[in-house]
């Protein structure tokens, strides 16, 4: 390899940007997930789903620019062998990274709305039992406040059954785990073709590119090539 | 055209920076997050357990003190003056003996929807099984450009296998947690029964 300078389709990061060493001891993996979402909240509540849902990023990138130019610069990679990375990059950009954008955005989706149901039925559930429970204790010292609290009771049972008929519509559990074995099976195909590992490093120029084309599109409707079970079939 | 030995080392350093680091990134990050949250759980709990104790002991204290015997707030004659105080604090002390239960039984349930433990031990096993790939990694050093190859070859392969393994192991120990679709089932009949009465109470 030799300490060429890089092609010009890549650009040349700010000068106040980190230093490669920085970049690259950034704890954080690549997510859609914005780096200080919820960052001085306690784990647990890290986790909770949220209320309103951040529409699509289309800039999400699986190797970010910035990073990307860091690591060549840091092994000296010979400038032909970069050049054709880039115009992998380029063309992968273009035909597998908008798939897996929307899938992995549907999987992040469906599984914020599957938490934020569940969630509502534990509330509900504990407000159940806890309506349960101070009828039996006012039964005796307050009477009068029994027929409010059995009101009550009457209106969470309604809650729960007018949430389990919205969510019994396109029930997200299914669509998170359906969305997400495609998005996963989509990146794992992203670095299958850039480390040109079987079946691409049979193939060479457009025949290549068509190949990842034709399994990305593959993927997205749920067939995973080389996989015995296939849904949608 | 195969690839030149330049091509595959750029390669290598590109799927072992933003494939196999970055995979190990995050399931690294993960683990941290879904201890700290179980332990976090956890401690609610308990505490949540320790206030419901705390709380049936002083009101049992209370009602022995104050409620039984002859010159107790139940006496006939001789009533204490206090007797209103001691008895809304026994009412708020029974109210927390049933409401802290019930908001711990709400955490249990969370740590069942989130499965931190479970989540932890397959991160943990896809973590070690990445360093067996990990081992397989080219090195810069190796003259033959075939053996360079191979072992790149069996670096992804070995990588990728480990994410595609831990992704079906992830998509089964998703399960919702019986006690809510027990709930939601009991609560949906519960509301059939009582809207099937008040049009059946109105008809007749």
């Amino acid at each position: 390899m030799t300490d060429q300078p890089l092609p010009p389709a890549l650009p040349t990061p700010p000068a106040t940007s980190p230093t490669i060493e920085e970049m690259l001891a950034d704890n954080a993996p690549v997510t859609q997930e914005g780096k200080a979402f919820r960052k001085n909240w306690p784990s647990w509540l890290k986790q909770m789903p949220r209320l309103n849902f951040p529409p699509l990023s289309e800039d999400f990138e699986l190797i970010e620019r910035k990073q990307l130019i860091g690591v060549l610069k840091e092994i000296k990679a010979d400038q032909a062998a970069v050049k054709r990375v880039v115009d992998d990059l380029k063309y992968l950009d273009s035909e597998l990274m908008r798939l897996f954008r929307e899938r992995d955005y549907e999987a992040k989706s469906q599984q914020n709305r599957y938490r934020l149901y569940q969630i509502l039925y534990m509330v509900l559930a504990a407000l159940a039992t806890l309506i349960g429970a101070l009828i039996a204790l006012f039964l005796e010292i307050r009477p009068s406040l029994v027929p409010l609290l059995a009101l009550g009771e009457t209106f969470v049972a309604l809650i729960t059954t007018y949430l389990a008929t919205i969510s019994g519509r396109e029930p997200p559990l299914p669509l998170w785990l359906e969305n997400r074995r495609r998005a996963e099976t989509l990146r794992r195909e992203y670095f299958r073709y850039l480390a040109n590992v079987e079946p691409y490093d049979e193939v060479d120029g457009y025949e290549r590119e068509m190949l990842v084309s034709r399994r990305a599109a593959e993927i997205n409707r749920g067939f995973f090539p080389g996989e015995q079970a296939n849904e949608g079939k | 055209m195969p690839m030149t030995r330049e091509d595959l080392e750029v390669r290598y350093n590109l799927f072992n920076q933003f494939a196999l680091q970055d995979q190990k990134k995050y399931y690294k990050r993960a683990m941290s997050e879904h201890r700290k949250a179980a332990a976090q759980v956890n401690r609610l709990r308990a505490f949540l357990s320790l206030l419901t104790g705390i709380s049936a002991a002083i009101a049992g204290y209370v009602v022995q003190t104050r409620f039984l015997g002859k010159e107790s707030c139940t006496a006939i004659r001789n009533i204490p003056a206090d007797c209103g105080t001691w008895e809304a604090v026994v009412i708020v002390l029974t109210v927390m003996a049933i409401v802290l239960p019930t908001v711990g039984a709400l955490f249990s349930t969370l740590s069942d929807l989130f499965q931190w433990d479970k989540m932890i031990s397959i991160y943990k096993s896809a973590t070690e099984n990445l360093e067996i790939a990990d081992a397989q990694s080219p090195s810069p050093a190796m003259p033959d450009d075939v053996y360079f190859r191979a072992s790149l070859r069996a670096f992804v392969e070995g990588t990728l296998n480990v994410m595609s393994d831990e992704t079906a192991q992830w998509g089964q120990s998703i399960r919702t947690p019986a006690q809510i679709e027990n709930f939601i089932n009991e609560e949906v009949e519960k509301a059939n029964r009582r809207m099937t009465g008040t049009t059946g109470s109105l008809k007749g």
